[in-house]
């Protein structure tokens, strides 16, 4: 799949579905179904927002980086330092810890992260781990099941969003153009099996 | 990008070029990250004058494509000039449909009034801020200003609404009452009424803010607490009508406001008022 | 009083475009062609222009006429149309020394290298009000006509009198300059995409005077630097220019460096004083003026700030006053904003009255009563 540079609707329709799910996080939104049938929506952020004016790094992903660099005119930076990062697997812990957060006059410098990810509909399993949301835009009783590898990203994002208002925004997007929100305002607390918050009722 | 990718010779009616929506819209995805925080923008000009709904038409403009259905107000009156013109201009150059009646709007952008019912978690609501600094009533330098707002530091705000509670009897702030965000930043609500306050706590929609001349956006995300400053003694408090009902449909229940005369008065929300009235 | 409600707003907006449009148009004036104002209205251009924060005079002259000569309504134009304009690529940075002058004077020096060029300016012809017969006017107009012709083709000036050597060159030759020079090179800030707030870096300042409304420049000149609400010292100007300058822009393709064009701007040097107590006072400090086109009043209040609020320091808020205070279409924009309906605040600001004299009055009652 080659990616292409999006038109001014597409890039406002995908700009539509990441800004609910920020709105809303946890709840699943869809990315426009004929752009993920063309190229991987993964990519799809960070072509919608990215220009010229911004910094990107996908360092899983040479190839990609390089091609949305091209289209869109985003300069390529480490990780650290850049707005947008890109991850087709979740990132290790030290990426996650690094990444910036912003500062408490600046904010909104901190990095939007954008990660693939595996829808799981199954019910709580021993790899899964079954978290409950809270915290604006999240209806009561949002739930989210994730695998280890995700339970693990999900604590360190939890340390970088450890001193608010700083901290790093999150969209999780899976292969079919299912995008989740973790704006750092979300958290995000383990439930046991039964469904219950440990510690708490 | 190819230089003829961004040169389109076809004859464009768009408003903002796509480097600016795509700016307004990082601006305003970080808004709603930090709920209540005053995120910068470049802030372009446009058709209508700098304090005329510049922000809020940029906005809208980066929000907006032609499947979305606008409601504009002004003072909750679709029919008000300003209204009119904005929303001319944001059907023209997008495309997208325009309708009255908030139920049926995807995105309604507003100056001064919440529309009394109708918006729900599939609504955006817009509102036009003239003064995005809760502050700057008992601050004026800036630099300042951003200490407050970084380190939480609203001391400076309580007290000049406890001096204003001790000198009058009551606080005398009328409209764009300020709130505190999620708990951590204290916004201006823009002129909106006291009446519109507590809607805007909890609220199953997004309302985002934009201020064009002082070039900020601001956001409330759905579902997210909204707390009116004020004392546990002092409860907050809506604008009172003694019971007055609208000349034209006859109820209390929206928000009123009243002819010179003071004894006639009406609704605000002009389509709200419509659709209690039987079509005739 | 009965109610009659007030609907019809599009058809209020409509009526009154036409009334404007046909207003403007339709005259038994002759019809007022581009040519025209950029011809004889050039300051009005220029001014515009440099408020804009746009070169292109043709567009200038297009908007001087829309707006019917409202100068600010002309602006507000030209930023919005460039606000549907991708930004296509950046200048290289153009070396004011590159500049050719038409017009050149150094109020510091009685004689200075390079020659002092009094050029296109009114600043010594007395202002009398023409009253001539627009017929005599005419009739001279075409004698000169000849005599302009031999005025243009006079022999090429030395290259010394087109790109003199600065005077802030020569004093710093004399040792009598602090030297500020920065030895890296930041990227400049961009008012255009980046609200600046204090504390900014220069450039920020820099470039919001240099776009700033003519007007409010001057009034902060007088009211800051010299004038009944603020003497701060002694001003000299160093170079006062009028001045064409290239702009150049690197290939796409061939990666040269070509010039796209010429722009004019007036460009001041002030040279400042030191006389504060923790200041050198063995050398002088300079402020730096440059805007598009011919407007010196703007040039020089903008030199003058600039090394004010650097001496300043961030003691008082003429940063912030300078940076936020001086934009045409904030400004105006904001002020006439007032023209809107503002009924639900002051509907609500009545309520307030009424709970306050109520709470008086309760207040009195209990007072009585007790």
């Amino acid at each position: 799949m080659r990616l292409t540079t999006l038109t001014s609707k597409e890039s406002t329709l995908v700009f539509r579905a990441l800004l609910t799910a920020f709105a809303f996080p946890g709840r699943v939104s869809q990315l426009p179904r004929e752009l993920v049938a063309r190229m991987p929506a993964l990519c799809l952020p960070m072509l919608a927002l990215t220009d010229i004016e911004t910094t990107m790094c996908a360092p899983d992903q040479p190839e990609l980086q390089a091609e949305i660099a091209t289209i869109t005119g985003a300069r390529t930076v480490a990780s650290r330092e850049a707005q947008f990062v890109m991850h087709d697997a979740m990132p290790t812990d030290e990426t996650t810890l690094n990444l910036h957060r912003g500062t408490t006059y600046q904010p909104e410098l901190g990095c939007r992260l954008v990660l693939a990810w595996t829808v799981t509909t199954v019910p709580a399993s021993p790899d899964s781990t079954q978290l409950r949301l809270s915290g604006p835009g999240v209806v009561s009783g949002t739930t989210l099941t994730v695998n280890s590898a995700s339970a693990a990203f999900l604590a360190a994002r939890s340390v970088a969003n450890s001193r608010p208002p700083m901290g790093i925004d999150c969209w999780l997007v899976s292969a079919t153009g299912e995008v989740i929100g973790l704006p750092r305002t979300t958290q995000i607390e383990a439930m046991d099996f039964a469904g219950s918050v440990p510690g708490k009722n | 990008m190819a230089l003829s990718d961004l040169i389109d010779h076809r004859e464009s009616t768009e408003l903002l070029d796509e480097f600016a929506k795509r700016e307004i819209r990082r601006a305003t995805l970080a808004a709603v990250a930090i709920p209540g925080y005053q995120v910068p923008f470049g802030s372009r000009e446009m058709p209508v004058a700098r304090g005329w709904g510049s922000g809020g038409l940029q906005i809208t403009l980066a929000v907006v494509h032609d499947d979305d259905t606008v409601k504009v107000i002004d003072q909750g009156d679709d029919d008000g000039v300003n209204a009119v013109n904005l929303r001319r201009l944001v059907t023209s150059s997008t495309g997208a449909d325009e309708s009255s009646i908030a139920s049926e709007a995807t995105l309604t952008q507003s100056r001064h009034r919440i529309p009394e019912d109708g918006l729900d978690e599939t609504s955006i609501l817009v509102l036009q801020v003239p003064v995005p600094e809760p502050l700057r009533g008992v601050e004026r330098d800036m630099r300042e200003l951003a200490r407050m707002h970084a380190e939480a530091d609203y001391s400076r705000m309580w007290v000049s609404l406890y001096e204003d509670k001790v000198r009058n009897g009551v606080i005398t702030q009328s409209t764009g009452y300020p709130c505190l965000v999620n708990g951590r930043y204290v916004v201006a609500t823009t002129p909106i009424p006291r009446w519109d306050i507590p809607r805007l706590h909890d609220a199953p929609f997004l309302t985002l803010f934009g201020a064009g001349r002082e070039k900020r956006i601001y956001a409330i995300p759905p579902y997210t607490m909204v707390e009116p400053l004020t004392f546990e003694d002092v409860p907050f408090e809506v604008e009172n009508s003694d019971g007055a009902c609208c000349a034209l449909c006859g109820k209390s229940e929206s928000f009123l406001v009243s002819l010179p005369n003071s004894t006639t008065w009406l609704c605000s929300d002009t389509d709200w008022c419509a659709r209690q009235r039987p079509a005739t | 009083m009965g109610y009659v409600s007030a609907r019809g707003g599009l058809d209020a907006i409509r009526a009154a475009e036409k009334l404007v449009r046909t207003k403007r148009l339709v005259s038994d004036s002759n019809w007022l062609e581009e040519e025209q104002i950029l011809d004889k209205l050039r300051l009005l251009v220029d001014r515009v222009m440099g408020e804009a924060g746009l070169w292109e005079p043709q567009l200038a002259s297009k908007a001087i006429r829309q707006s019917e000569g409202d100068a600010t309504e002309a602006v507000h134009l030209l930023r919005a149309y460039r606000s549907t304009l991708p930004r296509l690529a950046y200048s290289e940075a153009t070396d004011v020394n590159d500049a050719q002058v038409m017009r050149r004077i150094v109020p510091a020096f009685q004689r200075v290298p390079g020659n002092q060029l009094l050029g296109r300016s009114v600043d010594y012809t007395a202002r009398f009000l023409e009253r001539t017969a627009d017929a005599d006017a005419r009739e001279e107009a075409e004698k000169l006509r000849g005599a302009e012709r031999e005025i243009v083709e006079e022999k090429n000036p030395p290259a010394e009198e087109i790109s003199p050597r600065r005077l802030i060159d020569l004093l710093r030759d004399m040792d009598m300059l602090i030297d500020r020079r920065r030895t890296d090179d930041p990227e400049p800030f961009d008012i255009t995409r980046t609200p600046a707030r204090p504390p900014a870096p220069r450039s920020a300042l820099l470039s919001s005077m240099s776009r700033a409304d003519t007007g409010a420049l001057v009034n902060q000149w007088y009211r800051n630097i010299l004038g009944p609400d603020g003497y701060l010292h002694e001003v000299t100007l160093g170079e006062v220019r009028h001045a064409t300058l290239p702009l150049n822009v690197r290939h796409p393709v061939t990666g040269d460096v070509v010039t796209v064009t010429h722009i004019r701007v007036s460009e001041v040097e002030a040279i400042e004083d030191l006389e504060g107590i923790d200041e050198d006072r063995t050398r002088f400090d300079v402020g730096y003026g440059l805007c598009f086109g011919h407007n010196e009043r703007k040039a020089i209040a903008m030199a003058n700030l600039d090394i004010a609020c650097h001496r300043d320091a961030g003691h008082t808020q003429l940063e912030q006053s300078l940076l936020l205070t001086t934009d045409a279409l904030d400004s105006a924009g904001f002020l006439e904003h007032l023209k809107l309906p503002h009924y639900v605040t002051f509907r609500s600001m009545i309520e307030r009255k009424l709970a306050v004299r109520k709470m008086r009055s309760n207040e009195a009652s209990t007072h009585d009563g007790a």
